[in-house]
């Protein structure tokens, strides 16, 4: 009797809760259902009203969503982010030949080399072309194959043979059959063959255990053309990374949504750039979950209004004393500031390069750490121009391998720059690129001046406590080529940096080192030591 | 007169009191300190945060107390917890779809408000055992007791930290803001004065145990 007493009881009681859950899904259901639509619509109403405002556009509230759909005021210009969209759908291996991306939906594999195409009569004629081959999994059918030419028609092959049509109809590694019908291209296409047999065999050979998995700075080698041609050919939804730009027409100005993380979570808004996509005309911030009455004080128009007018040149910098690409912080609220303008730098760099190309780079700030190492007097007010010519008064600069070593006329003194992505943060977990200034006495090993200088000033240890213009200075006098920045330091080594800082940087530390040795030497072996 | 006399023992009247003084969820009780502490450092703030969770806790302890008899008291709390998470989230989408400029100055306070111990509290001491006529007053009356003292405080903090009461300037020109009554700390040392404040005019005191 009890015990059934006690059953009932407890059915009841899942009774309850299932009840409760379903009752509680339908009544959420219920008002998502009711209250999409216009949430989306009045998102949708807040970023057409964002950019029209930005844009100085009056309009009728009710008439908001037609004027801007109809394109007579702004104009919607897309383009997709081929390089976000390449990381997340391929894993990247490489062996000691090729480079293979494997599509993570459906496993099929993407080779992409280089290899010498022979045209013309006799076949005298050679060119270097890229090759983009999409294999399955076994690597056995060739779904795709594109050998990228300028499209010369005075070369058969490249009229008959690498043509669309043609390479189309190659779906396996045994060619007699797909290539027979195709005639009088006979050298292209012994090339052609001749390229694909090696590497199918090479396939074959090394199978997929040999991959080696690498990372993104290792795909920097391929183009923009190339990541598109190698992502469409997967068959992937690209979607996600189609980016939206809103032209204004009159003024031609452009304004975007971004989106990025701050310190507790998403923060998105809108930037309005002039044409030239360097100078803000505006800044709005849509939605963030920054800590109330400090971060979140960056929606604030006193905060915001800050931006108008500013460059980025190359960055904006937040938390710095007014100048052209400085605006003021908030107070209490450092991460948010500097998430903030991570985001808004790493948007602005992106559709600066989408539009214009590469940015250019800030050799300001190297340039007068140069002549600050060799004791030139400058006038820091002088802008890039005078740089540049007082750099060419007194320095041979030399150029090989993609190295460039300035070389100082009076003292025979060297230096050198180059820009290593180095780790930074607690976890170890922020990337970023800096500018390393190296100068060196004339024996090229005895260090003349070392400093480093950051596009971004996020308050990080490695750069507040290890990189820092006192620390570095404690190079001056030691000799490379084995560097390293190591406390317990041995009176007579003359390699080891005595390092007063007093903080642990277990990211930045080895990786510095690591990178500063390695660029040493490839400067040391490329001018053999001897200019 | 006879009426406002008698209005001392009426049930409603006392229950207003306990709510707003005698048992002040923040300074007695010392319940919901997180999000008093957090958005306590603007005035406008406060108030939509109070109003909030004063709307979230009537309506879910007049939902609990119309299912008082019919929710097995196993699974009480995971009830509560159900039927203010509803609630809240109903409210967040209901101001994101129809009253756009109210749910962007509310921001994050409103998920916020599932988290206040407060509604749980009075779901538990006060709905689940009393008919929804009593229910609704007490709810209004926890709600308003945290409202006003989250406004008091938060007339300190903004005054003393931004100069201003209700984003308008308060102090003379020359005023230097104190930045730390804007962060966490600041909301500290108001809170606590406020509440060592409170118990010693009441003389409320708390026995050792």
């Amino acid at each position: 009797m009890k015990n059934s007493k006690l059953t009932s009881y407890y059915l009841k009681m899942v009774l309850f809760v299932l009840l409760l859950g379903a009752f509680s899904a339908l009544i959420l259901i219920g008002v998502d259902l009711l209250t999409k639509k216009r949430i989306a619509s009045n998102n949708k109403i807040e970023l057409y009203e964002t950019i029209f405002n930005h844009n100085n556009v009056s309009y009728q509230p009710e008439e908001i969503i037609t004027l801007f759909e109809t394109n007579s005021v702004i104009k919607v210009e897309e383009f997709y982010y081929y390089q976000e969209a390449f990381l997340d759908f391929f894993t990247i291996y490489k062996d000691h030949e090729l480079t293979y991306f494997i599509n993570n939906q459906n496993n099929n594999v993407t080779v992409y080399y280089q290899d010498n195409f022979n045209f013309g009569p006799g076949g005298k004629e050679q060119e270097l072309l890229d090759v983009i081959l999409v294999m399955d999994e076994n690597l056995t059918t060739i779904k795709y194959l594109n050998v990228v030419h300028d499209g010369n028609n005075d070369y058969w092959g490249k009229r008959d043979l690498l043509i669309p049509e043609i390479l189309n109809t190659i779906t396996t590694f045994d060619f007699d059959n797909n290539l027979d019908n195709v005639t009088g291209v006979t050298h292209t296409k012994t090339s052609l063959i001749l390229s694909l047999e090696s590497k199918g065999k090479l396939l074959n050979k090394v199978g997929r255990k040999a991959f080696k998995k690498i990372t993104l700075a290792d795909i920097n080698f391929l183009n923009e053309n190339t990541l598109k041609e190698v992502l469409t050919n997967n068959e992937l939804n690209l979607n996600k990374y189609l980016i939206k730009a809103y032209r204004h027409l009159e003024s031609n100005n452009l304004s975007f949504q971004f989106r990025g993380k701050g310190m507790w979570g998403e923060i998105s808004g809108i930037l309005t750039l002039k044409a030239d996509l360097m100078t803000i005309v505006n800044l709005t911030i849509l939605e963030q979950e920054e800590t109330p009455g400090l971060g979140a004080l960056i929606v604030e128009r006193e905060f915001l209004d800050q931006f108008t007018g500013k460059t980025f040149n190359p960055n904006i910098i937040i938390n710095e004393n007014n100048g052209p690409s400085a605006v003021d912080g908030l107070t209490g609220a450092t991460n948010t500031s500097g998430s903030l303008q991570i985001i808004l730098n790493e948007v602005q760099t992106l559709f600066y390069e989408n539009y214009y190309g590469k940015k250019p780079d800030n050799l300001r700030d190297a340039y007068q750490k140069i002549l600050a190492a060799h004791e030139i007097e400058y006038d820091e007010e002088g802008d890039d121009d005078y740089l540049i010519t007082l750099i060419n008064s007194h320095f041979i600069s030399a150029e090989k391998n993609g190295l460039k070593l300035y070389t100082n006329i009076a003292t025979n003194n060297l230096s050198f720059l180059f820009s290593p992505v180095i780790t930074f943060g607690q976890f170890g977990d922020d990337k970023e690129e800096i500018i390393v200034v190296v100068s060196l006495e004339d024996d090229f090993k005895t260090i003349l001046d070392l400093s480093v200088i950051f596009t971004d000033n996020t308050a990080h240890w490695g750069k507040t406590k290890f990189l820092t213009t006192k620390n570095l200075a404690h190079a001056k006098g030691f000799e490379f080529p084995n560097l390293s920045f190591n406390k317990d330091k041995n009176e007579n080594d003359t390699s080891k940096v005595d390092n007063i800082s007093d903080a642990t940087t277990p990211h930045t530390l080895p990786e510095f080192e690591e990178k500063l040795n390695e660029a040493y030497r490839n400067y040391f072996n490329t001018f053999g030591g001897n200019n | 007169m006879k009426k406002w006399i008698r209005l001392k023992y009426t049930k409603w009247y006392n229950i207003l009191k306990d709510g707003i003084s005698t048992n002040n969820p923040i300074v007695i009780s010392v319940l919901g300190i997180c999000s008093a502490l957090a958005i306590t450092n603007k005035v406008s703030n406060a108030l939509a945060m109070g109003i909030g969770v004063t709307f979230v806790i009537i309506a879910s302890s007049a939902v609990i107390s119309l299912l008082r008899n019919v929710i097995p008291s196993k699974v009480r709390m995971i009830a509560y917890m159900v039927i203010i998470s509803v609630f809240v989230i109903a409210v967040d989408m209901f101001l994101q779809g129809f009253f756009p400029t109210i749910a962007k100055s509310l921001g994050a306070y409103v998920g916020l408000i599932i988290t206040n111990c407060i509604v749980m509290g009075r779901a538990e001491a006060f709905a689940v055992k009393n008919p929804l006529k009593y229910t609704l007053v007490d709810g209004f009356a926890s709600g308003l007791g945290y409202t006003i003292v989250l406004l008091l405080v938060a007339s300190v903090r903004e005054i003393l930290a931004f100069g201003t009461w209700f984003n308008l300037p308060v102090m003379s020109q020359g005023f230097t803001t104190w930045t730390i009554m804007a962060m966490a700390p600041g909301g500290f040392f108001v809170l606590g004065l406020f509440v060592w404040i409170i118990r010693e005019l009441t003389k409320y005191y708390e026995e050792a145990v």
